[in-house]
Order: structure tokens, then sequence, then C-alpha cells
């Protein structure tokens, strides 16, 4: 039977990369005595399927993972890896999935992230607006063949929203967070307090994955 | 701002690893708010290490075992992390509640190799108390010391308030209770480190004359963490541990461990079983080590190999494999990736370090090995073992030549990846070779150069610095002049020194001129066997006869059979009779 979990990568946790999530998950399972399927081969591992990596010191309201087992109860095995995980991961839900439901390959599109910026006292939410609008947002990254290229992060964007608050700007900023699409939200903020002039001097304090946006 | 704060908002975003240095994981104890002791247990070294190690992991169990105490973690933080922290004003911090150490009863190190040294003088800096015992103030924590290299107090004895001698899982709660009720009774720390200094196997270097080591007699009911704290990010050995047996009966004498954790203690076949499979419950692993000196010797290993591995998905490891295992295959189901330590090349050195191994036995294990589809095959060697010559160390290349040699006779359809390692000796207290002094750096690193060039070039070689091994003799048998040494070498920036990338020979051995001290020189010291040796104030239950005995063993090439063939006398069996039954 095929089982999808939800979860929430919180606190401590969003120090943890995804490589080092993997063992988690894997020793949480055994320590929750849920007997999961194999793979076969040399050197077999859990038939383990994650959503894509999430970047270190990004928190998480809605992470995925997909798994076979053989025990009955999704509420039996839920319970027992709640015990077993460590603190800063939190289920959601944990439900079988049905022979037609979307792999998570096809379900993962766009996320919402929440992107808390500090030090920009002055901004207003329609200066934020009308200078997002004009502006482009060209970040520069260390390609394959070890050249630098400059991509616009516009084109992985959706929407974006901007709340100025009295200590800190939130920014709603709808991003590409699939499989074979994505953009690292740490470089949206980044270049977002680049780009934009309210933004000048402000900070990243904190980045949260709060929603799934559906493929059109 | 609360330290916690002030990492998560200043300072883990721009260090490297920074799970590290935020605790939270799965088997962690809980702070205990009501606890009346706080004890911070520490490894002088990065978090990664610290957390592989079993001893660490047994001690934290038995402190948090105790009602009314609390036992945090500490590690070293890494070069980058202890900037940000002196940027920000964060003193060192425990990892389950984030108090700084000053607010702890006790800072306990454990000191598993001797160059970590220095990095407890930066842990105790970056904590805010004093180098030196006798610059600590009454409201300090005590400073406590134990592991393998406190079996010489001497190098480190102005650094700290207690040092542990030999296994402390029991003596650590009868000083935690000597604690308690001086603190009854209102007495002050110097009171109460008089009394500590009556414990078995604590020597309080204030008030301690001698030292008799401690160890656990009943080893089948010594305390074991079925639960350990297991490392969010991946450590060094990210497996269960699980501890077969303690001491050694082979009596290697280049080997302290093979001594100073004497006699031979073996946990019976079903407690293991019970132990190993309650490890394995808990923690989620799905590796389990058996741990011990020379596990192979556990006259069970192979069943409880076939018992683990049979229940489940789990691998085995063993982390030693004598040459004379009986049946490789029963120990080993996976023969691809082979390590064996031959030690010597030569028969006159291996019969001199008491290895009890022939050339025959070597070649034809080697061989049997890669007929069973070994495909790696690495061996350990030393160099610069009392008594060698040069053909003794040309004989390394020589034995590792004719293993490869011999592995390209019959035509088998993989060829054999041979790498041989060779470290620097370095002499230690409390074994047969503590009179002798180290061979020099050029002449180490002369030997270590004639075995490359005369391998064959496709047996790769790797080797230990000659030069890290001068220092860690220079400590190993040092008296306490070194103390002044250490502190200067620390005082010049010497932190992580067991690390390559870190370890800097020209500040020890600036350190080690400031103290009035030829580093070279110091390490390459022999002593009479009459003398008066730094240690031999400590008594670790071995008689200073048997290991003059040995040495002339080992000079006129005699072996002393292992204490499963028959009893040498060392002197330990006075303590307790040496039973090997399991």
């Amino acid at each position: 039977m095929k089982y999808r979990l939800s979860y929430q990568k919180n606190d401590s946790m969003i120090y943890v990369s995804h490589l080092d999530l993997q063992r988690i998950f894997q020793r949480s399972f055994r320590r929750a005595l849920v007997p999961v399927e194999y793979s076969t081969g040399f050197s077999p591992h859990p038939r383990f399927v994650y959503s894509p990596p999430l970047p270190l010191f990004v928190s998480s309201a809605c992470e995925f993972l997909d798994f076979e087992s053989i025990e009955g109860k999704a509420d039996d095995i839920q319970k027992k890896l709640a015990n077993a995980l460590p603190k800063g991961i939190a289920i959601n839900s944990l439900a079988p999935l049905g022979e037609h439901e979307k792999s998570l390959k096809a379900l993962l599109y766009r996320a919402e992230f929440h992107i808390m910026l500090e030090g920009a006292a002055n901004a207003k939410n329609d200066d934020l607006k009308l200078c997002y609008e004009l502006a482009e947002m060209p970040f520069e990254k260390i390609g394959k063949k070890k050249k630098a290229v400059v991509t616009n992060l516009k084109q992985g964007a959706g929407s974006v929203r901007f709340e100025a608050g009295a200590a800190c700007v939130s920014v709603y900023a709808e991003l590409d967070a699939s499989f074979d699409k994505l953009v690292r939200p740490s470089a949206f903020a980044q270049t977002l307090c680049e780009q934009l002039e309210p933004l000048k001097g402000a900070a990243v304090a904190s980045i949260r994955k709060i929603g799934l946006i559906q493929a059109p | 701002m609360s330290i916690k704060e002030t990492l998560e908002k200043k300072i883990l975003h721009s260090v490297e690893k920074p799970a590290r240095y935020i605790g939270n994981e799965y088997g962690a104890a809980e702070p205990k708010e009501k606890a009346s002791i706080r004890f911070a247990l520490a490894f002088p070294d990065l978090y990664e290490v610290g957390m592989s190690h079993l001893g660490f992991k047994i001690l934290y169990h038995v402190l948090n075992s105790m009602e009314d105490v609390a036992c945090e973690r500490v590690f070293a933080p890494a070069l980058d992390m202890a900037a940000k922290m002196n940027e920000h004003s964060v003193p060192l911090y425990s990892l389950e509640s984030f108090s700084p150490i000053t607010e702890f009863s006790f800072f306990g190190f454990s000191l598993q190799y001797e160059l970590s040294i220095t990095n407890v003088l930066y842990m105790l800096e970056l904590s805010g108390v004093p180098a030196f015992s006798k610059d600590r103030a009454e409201s300090c924590p005590i400073i406590v010391a134990g592991g393998p290299c406190c079996v010489n107090p001497e190098p480190i004895r102005e650094f700290f308030d207690v040092i542990f001698i030999g296994e402390s899982e029991e003596s650590l709660p009868l000083f935690i209770e000597t604690y308690k009720s001086c603190i009854a009774s209102g007495e002050g720390r110097q009171a109460f480190l008089q009394k500590a200094a009556g414990i078995e196997g604590v020597f309080v270097p204030l008030y301690s004359q001698s030292a008799k080591r401690a160890y656990i007699k009943d080893f089948a009911k010594a305390p074991f963490p079925a639960l350990s704290p297991i490392s969010n990010i991946e450590a060094i050995f990210d497996r269960a541990m699980l501890e077969i047996m303690r001491g050694c009966a082979r009596g290697c004498r280049f080997c302290q461990a093979g001594y100073i954790y004497r006699p031979l203690r073996m946990k019976p076949l079903e407690t293991l079983l019970d132990q190993g499979r309650e490890m394995l419950a808990q923690s989620g692993y799905n590796e389990i080590s058996l741990c011990g000196l020379s596990s192979t010797d556990y006259p069970y290993c192979g069943s409880l190999i076939q018992a683990f591995t049979e229940e489940g998905r789990v691998k085995a490891s063993l982390p030693s494999l004598r040459i004379d295992t009986p049946d490789l295959k029963l120990i080993e189901k996976s023969v691809s990736s082979l390590t064996f330590a031959p030690e010597a090349g030569s028969q006159r050195m291996r019969d001199a370090i008491n290895k009890n191994l022939s050339e025959e036995q070597i070649l034809s294990v080697a061989q049997q090995a890669y007929e069973m589809g070994c495909k790696r095959l690495k061996l350990y060697f030393m160099v610069g073992l009392p008594g060698e010559s040069d053909e003794d160390a040309y004989a390394i290349a020589d034995l590792a030549n004719l293993i490869l040699a011999n592995s390209q006779k019959p035509k088998l359809p993989h060829s054999l990846a041979l790498s041989v390692s060779v470290s620097c000796f370095v002499p230690k207290p409390h074994t047969p070779f503590m009179f002798n002094g180290q061979l020099s750096r050029e002449a180490l690193s002369e030997r270590i150069a004639a075995i490359a060039r005369r391998l064959y070039k496709k047996i790769k070689l790797s080797y230990s610095d000659p030069a890290s091994s001068v220092v860690e003799a220079a400590l190993s048998r040092g008296g306490s002049e070194a103390c002044a040494a250490i502190y200067e070498a620390y005082k010049a920036g010497a932190v992580f020194s067991s690390w390559s990338e870190h370890f800097d020979y020209s500040q020890w051995e600036a350190a080690f001129l400031k103290a009035g001290l030829n580093l070279e020189e110091y390490a390459q010291r022999s002593f009479s066997y009459e003398s008066e040796l730094p240690w031999g104030y400590i008594d670790i239950g071995i008689d200073k006869e048997f290991f003059v005995s040995e040495a002339i063993k080992a000079r006129e090439g005699i072996c002393t059979p292992s204490c499963f063939e028959s009893c040498s006398a060392c002197g330990i069996s006075r303590e307790g009779k040496c039973s090997f039954e399991v």
C-alpha cells in the first residue's frame, strides 16, 4: 500500500540538509517499527519519494514523503511515526495514496513562500508593488560549466505580494518549487533587497514555505 | 536576547554545518530543571567527532540516570563558529538547554588523544573559565578530565581540578554523591576536592600524591546506554555501538589500551543479544558495530553478527579484525573490502612488539581474502618501533609487494587494490615501550620515504605526519613542565591540532622552547628501567617489573603468549582473577 505523509519542517530542523533529513526519516521509520518497501539490488534502500530539497534555513508547512508499507491503518502508522520523529518535524497528515492520485512530481509545481525582511522601516506597500513591477530580478549563479549565468528570477515567480509592517516587511511570493524547476527563495529574497529601492539595506529574517500552488 | 535567539538570528546563518550547534537530537536528555547538580560533559573536538565516541555516550547515560543530576553536552565549536560567538558575545553553551558553562557545577572533558589538550584551553577560554586550576574562584565550575590520556596526569595537571584515572562509570557517581554531601553540609570547593581525592580512580592534582585506576569488575552489569542522542547530521561513526568486551588479552607491547583496560572482560552472549536488539530498536540505526579492542577474540562474535543481520536490514561491523581470525567468512559476510594490521613488516619486529603473527599467516589470510572476493585490502603498519632497523622498514614494502604479487597468480576476474597505511610509533606510558624515546622526525620521514620507494607503484601508500607524532610523543610521556608548553602552544594559536589542516609544528616547537624545552629532544628522551617515571605514582594495576621484563623480551625478540594461552603474571590478577569464560 502506498501512503503520502505531509509534514512540517520547523525550528531547529531548518539547519538540517535534505540528505541528513533522508537519514532521519529512514531511522524514524525503523524506530516506529513501520515496515517499508525496499528497492532491490546491491544496496537496497527504502522506496521513499521526497518533495524537492528544501534549502537550509527555510522552514516549511507543507513537505511530502511518499512511501510503501505493508502495515495496514494510516492512523496507526501516523501515531507510531509521530513518536519516533525528532522535534521539529510535525506530521500534518498521513493517508493512503489512491491509484489515481497524482505523483509528487505531477503535484508539485509552485509554492508560496513567506519571506520576512528586517531593516526596511519606511517601505510602503504601493511603492514596493510598483518597484517590483518595474524591476528586473537578475540573479547570478555559477552554471554547470563553472561559468557565471545570470537568470531573471521573475520568470520562475508567480504573484508576489508585500505587506509592510512597523518593523518588518512580509513578502508572499509564489515561486517555482517543482522537481525540474525551482527558484531558491533565499536568492529571490536577496535579489529583492538588492533591486527594490525601498528594501535596500534590508536583511532576511526568515523564510517559510506556507502553501502549494496547484499546476494550472 | 537569549543564547538560542542570538544563535538563530545572528550566528547560525553564517557558519558551516549549523546543525552542529543547535542540539534537538532524538534521544537527547530533556533539560532537568530541578536538578541540583549540573554537569557539562565536553568532548574537545567537533560535534561529529564527539558524537561518535562510545565512552562519551556511556557517561552521558550514567550521569543522566542519576536523580538530581542533569548532564548536558558541549563540543568544540569550529573556528568560524567561535569567531561569530566572540563577535556576538555568546559564551560556550550546552546543547540541551543553551546554558553558559559557568552555570554548571562541573565541566568534564574526555581526553582521547594528546593533541586535543589545546582544545580544552580553547573551550575554557570560550566559557570564560581560567585555564589554570590555581586561578579559579570558588564559584567556578570544577574542571574535570577523564579518558586514556589521563593515565599520565603530569602534562595536564595544572589545567584540571580533578583527573579521573581509568574507567569512571562507577567512580563518577561516587564523586557526584561526595559533592552533594559537601554542598548539603555547606563545605566549599577545597573541602570537596580534598574528599574527592580519597575516591578510587580520582586524582586531584592539588591534594593527591598517587592514584589507583578504577575499573568495572562486573562488566556484564556495566551501565549501557540503549539510546543516546542521535545526530541529525552525519557523525563520523553513525551507527549503534555495542561494547562486547573491554580489555585485550593479546599484550601487543606498543598498545596502551591493551594494558590500561586489563583485565579482559566480556559480556555474556544473551546480554549482548538483548542489548544489541534494544539499541537497534530504540535508535533506528541500520548498522551495529561490535566494539572491543580485539572483537574477533569474542568467542561468539560470529553468532552475534548472524543474529543481528538476519533480523531485518542491519549491517554488522567490526572495528578491528585480527589476521588470525578463525573463520573470515563467518565474521565478514561481505569481504569486498578488508583491513588488517600486521603492524610490522619483518618477523623480528612482529616478535618484538608481540604481535604473535607469522608471515605465512599474513600471506595466507590475504590470499584467502582475495580468493573470497576481496577487492580492496588495507594493511596498517608502524615505523619507528623500538629496535627497528632500516631493513625492518623495508620489510613492510616487501611484505605488501609479496601480497600483491601472490594475488596476481590465480586468474580471478577481479584484481586486488592494495593500500598500505604507515603511522609513526608514539611511545605511551604504561606500556613496555614507555622507557623508549621516539625516533627523530628525520629518521621517521626517511623510513617512510624508503617504504614509498620500494613499494610497487600499484600499491597506494598513506602515512601519518611524523611532525605531529613528535608532539604526541612529547605530550604522552611528558612531565609537569609540559603544561607551560601546552599553554604557550594554545596562546600561539594551536587549536584542532589533531586535524592535519590545523596542525602547525612550528607553533609547538616555539611553545616548547618558550617553556625551556626542546621539543624533539623531549620526545626522544628515554628512561632507564630504574628511573622514577613522571607517571610512576599512577597505579594502573600492572607491575613496573612486568613492563621491564616485557621491554627486555622485546629487545631479545621473545614473544609473550596471550592471556588465553597462559597467564603472564602482569600483576592485574592480584585484583581479581582473570576469567575468559563467557
